[in-house]
């Protein structure tokens, strides 16, 4: 910490990562990962556990992200699917915000009000030349639901004139342009500054500023600053999707070369958070997909254990579960039970796993399901390389990337 | 002044293509009301760009302010289009009766948007199979939904059509 006389050198830096379910601590030399104690707070089981490699360095070289804050939920209200709804969307995931719902204006009367908190609104419709597309039905939906934020990034006439009418909006530039093309910049930074601002507000997370002066991360933002590195640390060939599979939730970040959707847009890797799917706190989330998931069974026989297993609380049933999870977000990301966004995934070269699952699986228990999912669901013997990051290498090179940058 | 004909053999130019070389600005029509907006795109799976290009150029020309789809398009694409611009015009090309199969699903489509009721819907191309007949062509894509249907017709005579078109409907709208 601070003032200590053993602190390291100046380029050496510790970095953390919160999960849900383990936390890790690296350093130049070495990587250290424990399950959590749940009954206490972060920062005291992280100082219990890890609390002498903690001490060794001083508060502005120790860069902290955390997976564990479950991310913010949103509700989009656009005018069209092709273009504001799409885009709104886009961007969204790519802020690690969750869509829990998109409509279309014209139809607004006929959606139901979502009854949960909704973290922030995203209004979107029409270029800047086009105007009187939103009319007071929108403050008539919007007054009955609770929300917490709300962002205008529609045509600029209409932004003008709703800001004095729906309390606590935001009125953004435009995501779409003269052209119909995407401009990301303005609702991404402000929907990745809203998230930030949750992770930083969550109380356990807020204690462990005490022992950092830099800015705490999601996670998933600093994984995806590590794919343009990653054939430095692994032999991965281009398009590939990397799969971060964790206790609580499941994280995918995909080249865009995979996407058949023809939006344009700067980075090459896109990314999306599957809230309730993992192997220890969303456990019983992803028992119930897997029981809507008519394969699943097929899988299951094939591993040679029954729906009994679903039960068991045992290595073999973690080891199962984290099987499952591998075909179910395949699926997912699949045309079979497609959830926003669909892959090519014949075209893809290689598959990453990182996360907790590496820790469990071999790269025979993976490579059996990835097989066993394009038999199954895409009919072919495709076998794209697989590549497991047993050691934190992707999360380490991304974690000092952006220390650097900082 | 007009810009002069092109003449081009090469098959996915043939229809639209007669059209526009040159592309000096021409006086509009419509000098003096607000700009008229068109979408405009090759439908279905079709790759035929080289007239699209033209057709944006001869729009661009004419004094419309265009929003062009390019190729590969969906019906639902080009609705969606003509909402988020406003679009007064929506103008499909097409070659080799790929829009045939679409341009029977027009009418369910646009039935499930409440704002295009004033929306011009044209289709130039080669918009059957082979050479076909205008006689039974064009009546077929007007009950598709279509107010200008131009089959083999050249880019020009097409973009001719569509102004006397708006201006009819300009009067109409005038007079009521």
């Amino acid at each position: 910490m601070s003032g200590s006389s053993e602190t390291n050198s100046a380029n050496d830096k510790l970095l953390i990562d919160i999960g849900s379910t383990y936390f890790k601590v690296s350093t130049s030399g070495s990587i250290e990962q424990h399950f959590r104690d749940f009954n206490k707070r972060i920062l005291d089981d992280l100082l219990h556990k890890s609390g002498e490699t903690v001490q060794r360095f001083n508060a502005k070289d120790i860069h902290i992200c955390s997976s564990a804050n479950g991310g913010l939920s949103t509700l989009i209200i656009g005018l069209t699917q092709s273009y504001s709804l799409k885009y709104a969307t886009n961007i969204a995931y790519n802020s690690g915000i969750n869509v829990i719902d998109s409509l279309i204006f014209q139809n607004i009367e006929d959606y139901s009000i979502p009854s949960d908190l909704i973290d922030v609104v995203i209004i979107v419709g029409g270029i800047d030349s086009n105007s009187g597309l939103f009319d007071d039905r929108l403050n008539q939906y919007l007054a009955k639901l609770n929300y917490s934020n709300a962002v205008y990034v529609g045509n600029a006439q209409d932004g003008a004139k709703m800001a004095s009418t729906v309390k606590r909006l935001v009125v953004l530039p435009n995501i779409i342009d003269d052209r119909l093309h995407i401009v990301e910049k303005h609702l991404k930074d402000y929907l990745t500054n809203l998230y930030q601002q949750d992770i930083e507000g969550k109380e356990d997370i807020k204690h462990l500023y005490e022992i950092t002066d830099n800015q705490i991360f999601s996670t998933p933002f600093v994984v995806n600053k590590s794919l343009p590195l990653i054939n430095a640390s692994f032999s991965v060939t281009d398009p590939f999707i990397l799969l971060d599979i964790g206790g609580a939730t499941t994280d995918v970040h995909y080249s865009k070369d995979l996407v058949t959707d023809n939006i344009v847009t700067e980075q090459g890797h896109d990314r999306i958070v599957f809230k309730k799917l993992g192997v220890y706190k969303s456990r019983q989330s992803l028992i119930f997909t897997a029981e809507q998931n008519e394969y699943a069974y097929e899988l299951l026989m094939h591993l040679k254990v029954t729906e009994n297993i679903y039960e068991e609380h045992s290595d073999k049933a973690t080891k199962i579960l984290m099987q499952l999870a591998i075909f179910l977000v395949l699926c997912k990301m699949s045309h079979y039970r497609p959830a926003y966004v669909t892959l090519k995934l014949l075209a893809m070269n290689s598959i990453v796993f990182t996360g907790g699952i590496t820790k469990v699986l071999n790269t025979e228990d993976v490579e059996d399901v990835v097989a066993f999912f394009y038999r199954k669901i895409l009919n072919s013997d495709h076998k794209p390389r697989t590549v497991l990051d047993t050691n934190y290498d992707i999360w380490t090179l991304g974690a000092k990337d952006h220390a650097i940058c900082q | 002044m007009r810009p002069k004909d092109l003449a081009v053999s090469h098959e996915d130019t043939i229809i639209w293509v007669s059209g526009s070389i040159g592309f000096d600005k021409i006086p509009s029509i419509f000098e003096g009301s607000p700009t008229m907006k068109v979408v405009t795109g090759v439908i279905g799976n079709d790759i035929h760009v080289v007239a699209n290009r033209l057709m944006d150029l001869s729009l661009n020309a004419r004094g419309y302010e265009v929003f062009n789809l390019g190729v590969n398009t969906h019906l639902e694409e080009f609705f969606d289009a003509a909402v988020e611009t406003g679009a007064d015009i929506l103008l499909i090309s097409s070659l080799n009766g790929e829009a045939e199969g679409w341009g029977r699903e027009v009418k369910i489509h646009k039935a499930k948007y409440k704002s295009l009721d004033g929306l011009t819907m044209m289709i130039g191309g080669n918009l059957t199979v082979g050479s076909g007949n205008a006689d039974d062509i064009v009546p077929r894509f007007k009950n598709y939904g279509f107010d200008l249907v131009c089959h083999q017709i050249d880019l020009n005579t097409g973009l001719d059509m569509l102004e006397a078109h708006l201006q009819e409907k300009l009067q109409e709208e005038s007079q009521a």
